[in-house]
């Protein structure tokens, strides 16, 4: 019995080893221009991309044991950055660690990124320039100060945190949540649910079909903020003295509005349901339009979310 | 009875002292009857051009989905709620003949009645009419038909592309865009003067399209990620 668990022991050493050699370590380094240009291009495991005040672009981290290789090309313009995998794997192993590339990317902060993955989650920081990102089931995390995030996923949750800029996502399932954001934000989903809070909005265009909307933030200038979705609920929080002119409207959903008048039925066409009224003189315009989604609004601070009228 | 009235109830009899002594409301009705007769003659099917694909973008961005902030415009409205009765006419009659899904498979079944007067079916044999002959419209009709189209089959060759869960997914957000479009249809058909709901169709329609859109060129990264 002994010198059969000693044997079980030994062959799953000889595999760890095996497997641990399989792995290739990565640490590449060369020059680069503040403002570079960085095509990154992972299908499965995870990047982790971060920006610094190195004039450099440095790779490190660990390759998959199946992967062909890792491309790491480029001047101190633009580079490329990518893990070249077998044509046959599918698209099914992303969960499978030896399909996993784990790299971390350093780039100057003023850098712009280009990012494609397919599973490979992605987590950027630090990163000043245009901030492009498509994935199919990657989660997305970015963080920072860039000049525009773009984010295209399917499946995958897209996260932003405090970006100032232009914020634009499109998801098909995956949550997206904007936070600490301001300017503009225009995220569509078919059901993911969006998440949107921030200050000093000027603009921001949510669409989803049936995913949730939940948006707290204050706004300014003459811009505005439009929310559309078939089934999905709509929660939008302001602030007391919100200076817009705001029309919400609801075919067979409710709404409930701690502000303005009390929304009616329309008699003629009912279930039909809208509301429109204004706080001040102005041109920002909020507008919420659902199908059968309700529609909560309320200022923020208020405790407890008026049930919303049907 | 106000402008305003008679423009959401122009095909009510309510609407006809209106518009028999209003002779604004009048021509735009007129236009609005006859974006709608030039729509129902829209072909039973429709062949895919081959060299489509790469103008789908173009027409999308600067066609169709324009449309919405146009409908917004008061000034307008009432000849581009036709025209938003005309794309949804014509979307319409693509449903009865066109491929859906996968190729192969022809989604016969059109369940809800006719959207703003217009039927969902349209007689065999008639010519398509030329850009021209829907001139609030200009190609934005065809497009819409054509990109919804060559999208549906572009993303069923690129299936393999993504993972069975992954597919499983995408096919339960069309189909949830889908049941949104055939709801508000029917909703449309109940009350056809709401330009809120033709409006929401229209829109519900391009979410389709852009969906479409957004998934088959994102199943293009398998072939760059690799």
């Amino acid at each position: 019995m002994k010198m059969k668990i000693a044997l079980t022991a030994l062959a799953v050493l000889a595999l760890s080893v095996g497997a641990a050699a399989a792995q290739v370590q990565i640490d590449k380094k060369k020059p680069a221009s503040p403002n570079v240009h960085v095509q990154i291009r992972n299908s499965f495991g995870s990047l982790r991309i971060v920006g610094n005040e190195a004039k450099e672009v440095s790779v490190t981290g660990r390759l998959a044991p199946g992967a062909e290789g890792l491309e790491f090309e480029g001047d101190r313009q633009d580079f490329s950055i990518e893990v070249a995998t077998p044509e046959d794997w599918s698209y099914g192993s992303g969960d499978d660690a030896d399909y996993r590339s784990e790299l971390e990317i350093r780039v100057p902060s003023g850098a712009s990124l280009d990012v494609e993955t397919l599973n490979a989650s992605i987590a950027i920081t630090g990163v000043d320039g245009v901030v492009n990102v498509e994935t199919v089931n990657g989660a997305v995390s970015a963080a920072g100060n860039p000049k525009s995030v773009q984010v295209n996923s399917v499946t995958g949750k897209v996260d932003v945190v405090a970006v100032s800029a232009e914020v634009q996502i499109e998801s098909v399932s995956g949550a997206v949540s904007v936070k600490g954001a301001a300017r503009t934000a225009e995220v569509t989903t078919t059901s993911g649910a969006i998440d949107v809070m921030g200050k000093e909005f000027e603009r921001v265009q949510l669409k989803s079909t049936g995913g949730d909307v939940h948006v707290e933030g204050s706004f300014r200038g003459d811009g505005g903020l439009e929310i559309e979705t078939f089934s999905g609920s709509v929660q939008l929080l302001v602030p007391a003295d919100i200076a817009a002119r705001f029309k919400m409207t609801t075919f067979s959903g409710g709404i409930e509005s701690s502000m303005g008048p009390k929304p009616v039925r329309n008699a003629r066409r009912s279930p039909y349901m809208e509301v429109r009224f204004a706080t001040a003189e102005t041109d920002f315009d909020v507008s919420v339009t659902t199908y059968s989604g309700n529609i909560v609004l309320r200022k923020s601070g208020e405790t407890k979310p008026p049930a919303p009228a049907r | 009875m106000t402008c305003d009235e008679a423009r959401e109830l122009f095909d009510h009899p309510a609407a006809r002292p209106h518009l028999e002594a209003c002779a604004a409301c009048r021509d735009e009705a007129a236009d609005v009857r006859a974006l709608s007769s030039a729509a129902a003659a829209l072909p039973e099917s429709i062949e895919p051009p081959t060299d489509l694909w790469r103008k789908i973008d173009a027409k999308l961005e600067s066609r169709v989905v324009r449309l919405p902030a146009a409908v917004r415009a008061p000034a307008r409205r009432f000849r581009l709620a036709a025209a938003a009765a005309a794309v949804i006419a014509i979307a319409g009659a693509a449903y009865v003949a066109i491929v859906i899904g996968v190729p192969g498979r022809t989604e016969t079944a059109v369940p809800s009645p006719a959207v703003i007067g217009i039927p969902e079916t349209v007689p065999a044999g008639r010519a398509v009419p030329s850009p021209a002959a829907i001139p609030t419209l200009g190609g934005a009709d065809i497009a819409f038909i054509e990109a919804r189209q060559q999208l549906r089959a572009a993303l069923y060759e690129r299936r393999k592309s993504f993972s069975p869960e992954t597919v499983r997914t995408v096919d339960r957000n069309l189909k949830l865009i889908e049941g949104a479009i055939e709801e508000i249809r029917t909703a449309v058909a109940r009350d056809p003067g709401n330009r809120e709901l033709q409006k929401m169709l229209i829109a519900t329609r391009q979410r389709e399209v852009a969906l479409l859109q957004h998934v088959t060129q994102t199943a293009d990264l398998r072939t760059r990620t690799r």
